[in-house]
């Protein structure tokens, strides 16, 4: 068996219109080797429409892709080697789970005994053991996927490509199947390209990731940058919970952001590459969870006084909602059987102003 | 981008096939119809219509066409809707049985059906008996027509009712129960939501019917009655390359079926933005039927089947019996017969001619026709829905004018090069041709077979298998063509068994005894030997059987999508 290694992957201005939509505009992005990547959108983004394209299912209008720095544009499917788990998994009913899974290495011309040596293997890694002569209608969901996983693995590619491998399962298998692909990941060492629309997939499994939205990347970045310093709204949106709203730049305190917000003047941490000029409109998003209720007295920069107008709990913490002025924030405390938030009571809130994020205030400048 | 070139040339191949065996001809026949040895000219066309033969015959032809239609709508329409919405015991036999009057070709029922209208027939003889005739009635010699209507109207309508059958499974029954919630009552709800709803399936079976009885060959030679128009082309064979006057009846045919043709296609367009609204919401559920309803409904099927057997039950009355001669039913039981048509040099090389000639043109609509539903449905180039259009051409036009076409195109063509004209000149061999002829005659069911398979079959499993590496060719081997097998193979079957009982080309073309398929083979006994008719009979009924084992086959194999094959 030859040593696997990993590819990288890159796309280049790859453009893409079905009729007059435009399902991708300008993507670029680079997957190193060995990598676990994301790419995360609502759906309709053309996160799909770019996994295909990759796999050259699909042909872009414009821009190109690498994969070890060799143009593959002009390669048809079959020739590219990024076998793929399809969203359906797209298992052949009219072949059994072996003849399935031994597809690829018959195509490959692997010697017939060889090939069923090496299906049955990638079938016992995955779990499937026994079910080589079952057509794949005859299986459960979880475990067709598996069977379109060990399908894909068992040519040794150097990348694999999924396309929401774990939407059609139940939410308990999904969390199964995460853990799994994380495992497998590592041990095998390839590089996984992963498209999805659940940020907590992507947020827990990715190395990095791409934010897709409208045919555009948004940005691209690990987990914890973009979910923490994320470059512009539609990315705090669609990470996790945020607190937005409008303020104006007005100057700069060594690697801070000086902003006039509705609560006075505050320091923020632009994002990356973000320097307004003074007296520029700007956002300033802070995740709920980096609101923090104050003991005393407010004073001093990042604070602001307010009333609560709800709190609900989820378990181990509290949604709380403060309105101060015209603004309405969302908090999200630690449950504490002590600490009692009934509606009315007015309080103090501070942002650390690392957790305060200052990002561009127009689409237009955020896509860049 | 890489350049498709496989793609291209197997494109190519089946737009030069069409062109040369169905387009050419049409033109050539076309051109001949305008022109003489002096240049063009319109004198031959204004003939048709100077010729009061040729108008009584246009008249006989149209009536015919026109009243086949109307009783096969008539017959059809209740029958597809007892079959789409009510359940009773027996629903399966009897809708297997329904397809039963399609294993005979009318010309061979009507060998049958003479011997119970003729003036001395069993028809004549049983109201005699009963005493409510006092003197023998020649049926046939009263009204000519008639017998040819009755025959072709039992013989075509399953083709109606299998489109009606399938328009009515497609319509959303959510339609018509929102119909009934507000109020409107059963025979409304039919009449002002099923049936429009239904349209382009009824219309599209109108269609075929009429282009199909329009031009039938076989059933009024059988007859004698000369005063159609297929009949009086028949006759014109023998001028094809003297005289335009046979070519101009035929444009004049090809006019008329393609008119009724594409009247059919416009109606169904104009109706079809109604019948795709919506997508089922509710899984069809069928009514039972009471027990005096299943009664009823047993009993009408019952009458329809009996009537439509008859002419099945003639023949093989007439194959297995010595004498039918005044009397209600034959008699002098004899194998005698089937010893005969086996026997016979000419039947048996008749019977390896057609089984040969129909694998011939089996095999090529499943190369072609496979190859245009995937150029339609998973090729993604323009022009694939022009290829499309030519392979459904053969709908609208008759048999007769194909053949007619080919003696014109391809008779004393290639005179220096032997070898070429020993294949493709008809007069010399016309094997190759007959096969063609078949094939392109029965291109339209192959297409629809393997269109409505190939968009059952999910496009991801082809992309699986080329993400996996397996090449274009590789693909369709493995994965798509073992995925719509099942259509493929029913779509072959029929072709099959079509072709062998293809009626107005075989007569047309094959000239010389050894060149005879099955089809012209019976016509021959019919008019020759002693007892010839009885042979000819014993013929049919091998032909019968064969035809109903292949229908039964295909339908096991495409169960209920069976109604998609005969869609215009």
């Amino acid at each position: 068996m030859k040593e696997t290694v990993a590819s990288s992957i890159e796309a280049k201005n790859l453009a893409k219109r079905f009729g007059s939509v435009a399902a991708l505009a300008d993507v670029s992005f680079d997957v190193k080797a060995g990598e676990m990547f994301f790419l995360l959108g609502p759906s309709g983004c053309g996160k799909t429409t770019l996994l295909r394209i990759l796999a050259g299912l699909e042909t872009a209008d414009s821009g190109t892709v690498l994969i070890n720095g060799r143009d593959v544009r002009d390669l048809p499917a079959h020739e590219r080697g990024l076998p793929m788990v399809f969203q359906n998994y797209a298992l052949w009913p009219h072949l059994t789970v072996l003849e399935n899974v031994a597809f690829g290495l018959r195509e490959r011309r692997v010697p017939r005994d060889e090939a069923v040596r090496r299906a049955r293997e990638a079938l016992e890694k995955v779990d499937l053991a026994g079910r080589e002569d079952r057509k794949p209608g005859q299986l459960s969901g979880g475990q067709q996927q598996r069977v379109a996983l060990a399908r894909a693995l068992v040519l040794n590619p150097a990348a694999v490509l999924l396309d929401e491998p774990l939407s059609n399962l139940d939410a308990k298998l999904r969390v199964e199947m995460r853990e799994y692909l994380a495992r497998l990941h590592a041990s095998s060492g390839i590089t996984f390209v992963y498209v999805t629309h659940d940020q907590v997939e992507a947020l827990s499994l990715a190395d990095r990731m791409a934010v897709m939205s409208a045919g555009r990347i948004m940005a691209v970045g690990s987990p914890a940058a973009l979910y923490h310093r994320p470059p512009n709204a539609f990315c705090a949106g669609f990470l996790g919970e945020a607190n937005i709203f409008p303020a104006r730049a007005v100057g700069r305190d060594g690697a801070w952001l000086v902003v006039e917000t509705h609560a006075g003047r505050w320091s923020a941490a632009p994002a990356e590459g973000f320097d307004p000029p003074s007296g520029a409109e700007v956002l300033l998003m802070v995740r709920p969870e980096n609101v923090r209720p104050l003991s005393g007295s407010p004073a001093g920069a990042n604070v602001f006084k307010g009333r609560v107008v709800s709190a609900r709990m989820n378990g181990s913490t509290l949604t709380v909602l403060v309105a101060t002025g015209e603004t309405t924030w969302k908090a999200t405390v630690l449950s504490d059987p002590l600490a009692e938030w009934r509606e009315g009571r007015e309080c103090g809130w501070m942002v650390d102003r690392a957790h305060a994020v200052a990002m561009p205030a127009s689409e237009k400048e955020a896509a860049r | 981008m890489r350049i498709p070139v496989g793609r291209i040339a197997a494109a190519g191949a089946v737009a030069a096939f069409l062109s040369i065996f169905l387009l050419w001809p049409l033109a050539h026949v076309a051109v001949r119809a305008a022109s003489d040895a002096h240049g063009p000219t319109l004198f031959y066309l204004k003939g048709v219509f100077a010729n009061p033969v040729h108008l009584e015959a246009a008249l006989n032809s149209f009536r015919i066409a026109c009243w086949v239609t109307a009783m096969c709508a008539l017959v059809s329409l209740p029958l597809a809707w007892l079959f789409a919405s009510r359940s009773f015991a027996g629903k399966s036999l009897l809708a297997g049985l329904l397809l039963t009057p399609m294993i005979l070709p009318p010309f061979v029922s009507a060998v049958g059906i003479k011997m119970v209208l003729a003036r001395e027939g069993s028809l004549s003889i049983l109201l005699m008996r009963l005493g409510l005739a006092d003197a023998p009635v020649d049926w046939l010699g009263a009204c000519p027509l008639l017998g040819i209507v009755a025959l072709e109207v039992l013989h075509l309508f399953p083709i109606m009712y299998l489109n009606l059958a399938a328009a009515l499974a497609n319509i959303d029954p959510s339609l018509e129960e929102a119909a009934a919630n507000l109020g409107a009552g059963p025979w409304s709800v039919f009449r002002r939501i099923t049936l429009p709803l239904a349209g382009p399936g009824l219309f599209a079976g109108m269609a075929l019917v009429f282009v199909w009885s329009f031009t039938e060959l076989g059933t009024p030679l059988v007859f004698g009655v000369r005063r159609v128009l297929p009949v009086l082309i028949y006759d014109k064979v023998g001028e094809v390359g003297t005289n335009p006057a046979g070519y101009a009846l035929v444009v004049f045919v090809l006019a008329i079926s393609a008119g009724g043709f594409w009247t059919g296609k416009a109606l169904t367009r104009r109706s079809r933005e109604v019948a795709t609204l919506g997508r089922m919401s509710v899984s069809r559920q069928e009514k039972r039927l009471s027990a005096l309803g299943s009664i009823a409904a047993w009993l009408g099927v019952g009458l329809l089947l009996v009537l439509a057997i008859i002419p099945h039950f003639s023949v093989i009355g007439l194959a297995f019996n010595r004498k039918w001669f005044l009397s209600v039913l034959p008699h002098g039981p004899t194998l005698e017969f089937f010893g005969r048509a086996v026997d016979n040099p000419l039947t048996r090389s008749a019977m390896l001619n057609s089984l040969g000639l129909s694998l011939a043109a089996t095999v090529l609509d499943m190369l072609v026709g496979f190859g245009i539903a995937w150029f339609c449905v998973r090729g993604r180039f323009r022009g694939a829905d022009l290829l499309d259009a030519l392979a459904m051409l053969p709908l609208a036009v008759p048999g007769l004018v194909i053949a007619f076409g080919y003696l014109g195109c391809f008779g004393g063509l290639f005179r220096e090069t032997p070898f070429l004209s020993g294949i493709l000149d008809p007069r010399r061999n016309p094997m190759f041709l007959l096969a063609v002829s078949y094939s392109i005659r029965r291109l339209p069911y192959m297409v629809r077979a393997a269109h409505a398979g190939l968009e059952q079959v999910s496009r991801t499993y082809e992309e699986a298998a080329a993400n996996l590496g397996a090449s274009p060719i590789r693909v369709i081997r493995r994965v798509t063509i073992p995925l719509l097998g099942a259509n493929l193979v029913a779509g072959g079957i029929l072709c099959f068994a079509f072709s062998m009982l293809e009626v107005s080309d075989s007569l047309i073309l094959a000239q010389v005894e050894e060149h005879y398929p099955l089809t012209k083979a019976i016509y021959t006994l019919m008019e020759s030997l002693e007892n010839g008719t009885n042979v000819a009979a014993a013929l049919g009924v091998w032909a019968m059987a064969f035809l109903g084992a292949a229908l039964l086959w295909a339908a096991a194999l495409m169960g209920r999508r069976m109604g998609q094959m005969f869609r215009a």
